[in-house]
């Protein structure tokens, strides 16, 4: 899945792409996505945020349309998704209509091109996002969203349609991703026939979708707000939340993709990341001054290739637990080095 | 209330003008606060004023208009139920509604209290007073309710918390015993609540408020002396913060009790 492409003489870009499941999950990214809220793009012998460097995002439109959704309400919608990023009064991201285009959100052109793709491979995908990387700088040049109108109903309903999904809520999902922020593993899903269903989750970047008809990942959660604000800070958000680094161990030695969760009881709000590497290390941004409750579990709501490279390295033999003291978050800081324990089942 | 007013006056009207006059001023906030309050202390003030000795400006006592008091010791700060809040996610229904994750449960252990207060007797009945009381004691977050049954667990922090308040007391001298050297009295006021976190680098700030009642006892008394007595205070106060640390904003009340030795000058 990596594309050299030669767009420039200095550029030598490749894709990624990140996708959007109701049932299954599946990732192809050439892009190392050790963290749900960003991805890195290995730059010689350094890792680079994959981000954008220039604000607004500019976005044209497929000027094609599928049975309930014509271009013009795909505009719409889509740009109602940006606006709710760019209402992120901590992160610095905004967007500009620059028109509709011919071209095909699957194509090299140095446009980024948000439409509807039939894919019949893939019939559990409802969208999907790719993006073309300029890897001397690690900066995204351009980014492409494609929703599956293979055999998936739209609705573009204020209310949502019973049967149909939201276009709105995997919009708002994909436009995640096309800033640059990866997937959430907070969620609690169970199994049916043929994949996941949720049960609850407490982010839109979560890579598994509602049940048609519901409309709640219209709206962000604080997972998604830190995870963006991390990413592109504004509005005081170095300075007014703080972050918690630590590592997860397990009998002597630190255990990749663990999924670590800080509640804060007086703010009320969930923020998750994930350790990076076998040294076991996490760090989570975003985080409202104060003591929180650190929580440790396995990956296991969702299919770990939706947030690893390499899936085969994650461990998810443990018990979940809780980190036995209260950490403090200063404001503008850390709160310091973390280890917690966990035990195998 | 009045009646008090006029007493008083009739007591020091053979000082001459000069004490009448400052007695009168004195007294128009009393009848003012008096009227805020319940009758009794009205009648206390009859009572009290009709009980002491015309107070001369040449015998200092314990407690007389226009004197100081310092007093430093401690408290024991009773357990305090920080509330309880609910980590939720959003179900898969519409309209949404809360998953719970987990729910944690806080509350602060008794803890120790050192206090120092600063005092001005204002008149024989009223004195207002500013406080600093310093506490450090363990936060506990009890865990539960593990949406994927994990063991419950608890989270533990030491916090250290400062109120900086002030207080109007009504010293009930009606209720006077051992020859005067116990008195009893009533208290209430407000102040500014700031509390540390473990390592002090987090912090929340709010008001807290108070009222109680207790007894000073005066063991030693000298009237002639600048330093004017020294005695022992024992009180008990409700704390009501507002604002300050709590999971899920449940103001929860706490109570003290306490003892201080005291200067009077």
């Amino acid at each position: 899945m990596m594309f050299a492409r030669s767009h420039t003489s200095r550029r030598r870009p490749f894709k990624g792409a990140a996708i959007f499941l109701f049932c299954a999950i599946a990732v192809w990214m050439p892009v190392h996505s050790r963290a749900y809220q960003q991805y890195g793009v290995q730059v010689g012998n350094r890792t680079i945020k994959l981000k954008w460097n220039r604000m607004p995002v500019q976005y044209y439109i497929e000027n094609v349309g599928v049975p309930g959704v014509t271009a013009s309400q795909l505009q719409a919608t889509v740009e109602a998704s940006f606006a709710t990023w760019h209402d992120v009064p901590t992160a610095a991201v905004s967007a500009q209509f620059a028109g509709y285009t011919n071209a095909q959100p699957t194509q090299d052109d140095g446009l980024s091109v948000i439409g509807f793709l039939a894919d019949p491979q893939e019939p559990n995908v409802l969208g999907s996002t790719d993006w073309l990387i300029d890897d001397i700088t690690g900066e995204i040049v351009e980014s492409d969203i494609f929703f599956n109108s293979s055999s998936i109903p739209w609705s573009v309903s204020a209310g949502g349609t019973s049967g149909r999904f939201d276009l709105q809520s995997i919009a708002t999902h994909e436009i995640g991703h096309l800033f640059g922020i990866g997937h959430s593993a907070l969620g609690e899903t169970e199994q049916v026939s043929g994949g996941r269903r949720v049960i609850a989750k407490g982010a839109v970047m979560f890579p598994i979708a509602y049940s048609p008809g519901n409309i709640t990942d219209r709206a962000l959660q604080p997972d998604d707000i830190a995870g963006m604000s991390d990413l592109y800070p504004a509005g005081g958000f170095q300075s007014n939340t703080g972050s918690v680094t630590g590592q997860v161990m397990k009998n002597g030695k630190g255990v990749f993709g663990a999924h670590v969760v800080a509640f804060s009881p007086s703010a009320g709000t969930l923020v998750g990341n994930f350790t990076q590497d076998d040294s076991g290390a996490f760090t989570i941004s975003g985080l409202a001054p104060g003591p929180v409750i650190l929580r440790v579990e396995p990956v296991d709501d969702a299919d770990l290739d939706s947030f690893f490279d390499d899936p085969s390295t994650v461990d998810v033999n443990y018990k979940v637990v809780y980190y036995g003291r209260f950490a403090i978050v200063p404001p503008g800081g850390n709160a310091g080095q973390i280890q917690i324990q966990v035990t195998p089942k | 209330m009045i009646s008090a007013a006029n007493h008083g006056s009739a007591t020091t009207r053979d000082k001459g003008l000069g004490p009448l006059s400052r007695f009168r001023h004195t007294l128009r906030p009393i009848a003012v606060m008096l009227a805020l309050a319940a009758a009794p202390p009205a009648l206390a003030v009859a009572a009290g004023d009709e009980q002491q000795p015309a107070p001369g400006p040449a015998a200092p006592e314990p407690g007389r208009p226009r004197s100081f008091e310092l007093s430093i010791g401690g408290e024991l700060l009773t357990p305090q139920a920080l509330g309880s809040t609910t980590a939720t996610l959003t179900s898969n229904s519409q309209p949404a509604t809360p998953f719970n994750y987990f729910v944690v449960s806080g509350r602060r252990a008794a803890a120790p209290a050192l206090r120092g207060r600063i005092g001005y007797n204002l008149t024989w009945m009223f004195s207002v007073e500013g406080g600093l009381v310093l506490s450090r004691g363990d936060v506990r977050g009890n865990v539960s309710a593990d949406t994927e049954s994990a063991a419950p667990a608890t989270a533990i922090e030491r916090l250290t918390q400062y109120f900086v308040n002030v207080s109007a007391l009504a010293h009930l001298r009606h209720l006077a015993f051992s020859n005067g050297a116990g008195i009893p009295f009533l208290e209430a006021g407000a102040g500014y609540l700031r509390q540390m976190h473990e390592g002090n680098t987090a912090s929340n700030t709010g008001q807290i408020y108070h009222f109680g009642g207790g007894v000073t006892y005066m063991f030693s008394k000298r009237p002639a002396s600048r330093l004017m007595g020294l005695g022992l205070r024992v009180d008990g106060r409700v704390y009501i913060p507002r604002k300050g640390y709590s999971f899920g904003n449940s103001q929860q009340v706490f109570g003290a009790i306490g003892g201080s030795l005291l200067v009077a000058f």
